[in-house]
């Protein structure tokens, strides 16, 4: 266990870790830099001096707020749809058909293996000649963000009722009287907590950074008004890159305290692609 | 619950089956001609080069990065943060990125600036919104990725391992030419497979940054979707978009598998 060479006494190190040290050096600066680049002209107002007008800007603006409120909206749509259908599976999945896991699992991998732009070249497609009512709302694309969310919520989900001994709690309550439905909402979700929690932040995290589908399919969500607001000036443009990281990381930064909680840090092993 | 599953695979599979729907039948074969067209095979030709140079760049930057910080015991919060900031910096991505490298490096980056005012020229040799630019741009997510990848696989290389090897009088090199490697080689290569359908999808990024001034499939399937290309073509972009299908799911076929040879080492 404690084996690791640290004490010297068993094993000299002659060279310091030069490379090592150069490697992190020129990590941190490749990762960091430009975010201090950004900041800095963010604030940057040349003859003006430095100042954070940019950022009072944003906070004060109104119309920010529309599309702000718009995708955070389709968000908890996009969650509770993808638990409404996803939680039975899931649980369908641990306590029935175990052998279907496989299969099961690949479905959920496809979203992510499938190209945004492509998966909208399909969709447009497919809904070439729908009836406006229903394809020219933004709420168009929960369904699609639902898809899109499924590998990461699939995971999140999987995770936590692995943790926790379904087939025992479920014996337990059907045992007792309790209906099929009374088993999911009253004993297993409560269970779920933290992965119902950290499953709705992720939906949180890329809902509030997709571009690529919502901008092909002229929905304006709060990402893409963020970049259309940008264009006008510089400290604008940078003071908004930098918020809209900020977004969507608190919501990962929540995702991953949460996560380390029920000890299922796995959450990120596959990275959503926010708004590539 | 039979309904739910079904609920499950019916988005799941209207995916696949969007994405084959690309595939216009019987006037298939006219469109895959098409796409023979000199541009469109620039296209893929540039798309490719670029996802290659930059996963390459993402798995020797990023895998040393990884493996620098992680043999290091001494600043112990060096290592969480540096796990965290790559789970984070692996979701950047979009116009953000592209804005945030545009402050950076761009004609009036701060970099730049600064460059200038020691006397060095970045422009006009180099340009962000160049093909270059988007190797650098994409690095910012390829590396992070790299670094949230291989790091289980370079937890997974034993301290006995490299003990034995030394008890043995083998040399550094001599331990990482026939032990490190080869155990870490699928993990790599599986991450290469990975980095390279990452860049190869990207379409925020690569429009934000050049708007369509390089070359690239996403690009150009974007822009027949905008309906910039006449009408009758509509049909050739989404050959271009199953063009890319396979590209992108053949590498994820090689990556799970290749994800599972690694997987041997690891108990």
């Amino acid at each position: 266990m404690g084996q690791v060479s640290g004490d010297g006494a068993t094993r000299a190190r002659p060279r310091p870790p030069i490379g090592k040290v150069l490697w992190i050096v020129a990590g941190v600066l490749f990762l960091l830099g430009p975010l201090v680049a950004t900041f800095f002209s963010s604030i940057n107002y040349n003859q003006l001096g430095y100042r954070f007008t940019a950022y009072s800007n944003i906070v004060s603006s109104r119309a920010l707020r529309g599309p702000l409120w718009l995708s955070f909206q389709i968000a908890v749509l996009t969650a509770a749809l993808s638990f409404a259908l996803m939680l039975p599976t899931v649980f369908w999945l641990h306590l029935k058909v175990p052998k279907a896991r496989p299969i099961i699992e690949t479905i959920s991998i496809l979203p992510y293996v499938i190209p945004p732009i492509v998966l909208v070249v399909g969709i447009s497609q497919l809904t070439r000649g729908w009836p406006e009512w229903l394809i020219g709302k933004p709420f168009f694309l929960v369904p699609i963000y639902v898809v899109t969310c499924l590998p990461f919520l699939f995971r999140a989900l999987d995770a936590g009722m692995r943790s926790i001994d379904v087939m025992t709690l479920t014996e337990a309550a059907r045992g007792l009287g309790a209906t099929w439905r009374q088993v999911i909402t009253k004993v297993i979700m409560p269970n779920l907590r933290t992965s119902i929690l950290g499953g709705t932040f992720l939906a949180l995290a890329v809902v509030l950074g997709e571009f690529t589908i919502a901008s092909l399919l002229l929905f304006k969500t709060f990402p893409i008004y963020l970049t259309e607001v940008g264009q006008n000036e510089a400290q604008g443009a940078a003071a908004l890159s930098l918020l809209s990281f900020g977004f969507s990381w608190g919501f990962l930064l929540l995702l991953n305290s949460v996560g380390k909680r029920v000890g299922s840090g796995a959450s990120l092993d596959i990275a959503p692609r926010v708004g590539r | 619950m039979l309904y739910a599953l079904g609920l499950l695979l019916v988005p799941a599979a209207a995916v696949l089956l969007r994405a084959f729907r690309t595939d216009t039948g019987s006037f298939t074969l006219q469109n895959v001609r098409d796409m023979g067209a000199h541009q469109y095979v620039v296209a893929f030709r540039t798309s490719i080069t670029l996802s290659i140079l930059s996963a390459v760049v993402g798995v020797v930057f990023g895998g040393f990065l990884a493996y620098s910080v992680l043999s290091l015991q001494r600043p112990k919060w060096l290592r969480g943060a540096l796990i965290t900031f790559s789970g984070l910096g692996a979701q950047f991505g979009g116009v953000p990125l592209a804005f945030i490298f545009i402050s950076t490096l761009g004609v009036t980056g701060v970099v730049t600036k600064f460059l200038n005012s020691a006397g060095l020229h970045l422009y006009p040799g180099f340009k962000i919104y160049s093909f270059t630019g988007l190797v650098i741009v994409y690095a910012y997510f390829q590396v992070p990725l790299m670094v949230i990848v291989i790091t289980p696989a370079i937890e997974g290389l034993r301290v006995q391992w490299r003990e034995a090897a030394a008890n043995l009088g083998a040399a550094d090199w001599q331990f990482w030419r026939y032990v490190g490697l080869p155990v870490l080689a699928p993990s790599i290569l599986g991450a290469f497979v990975l980095l390279f359908a990452n860049a190869f999808s990207a379409y925020a990024t690569a429009t934000a940054l050049t708007s369509g001034q390089v070359n690239l499939v996403p690009v150009k399937v974007g822009s027949f979707l905008r309906g910039n290309v006449a009408a009758d073509n509509a049909q050739l972009g989404q050959a271009l978009a199953t063009g890319m299908l396979v590209v992108v799911v053949v590498a994820m076929a090689l990556y799970l598998w290749l994800q599972k040879r690694a997987a041997r080492w690891a108990k």
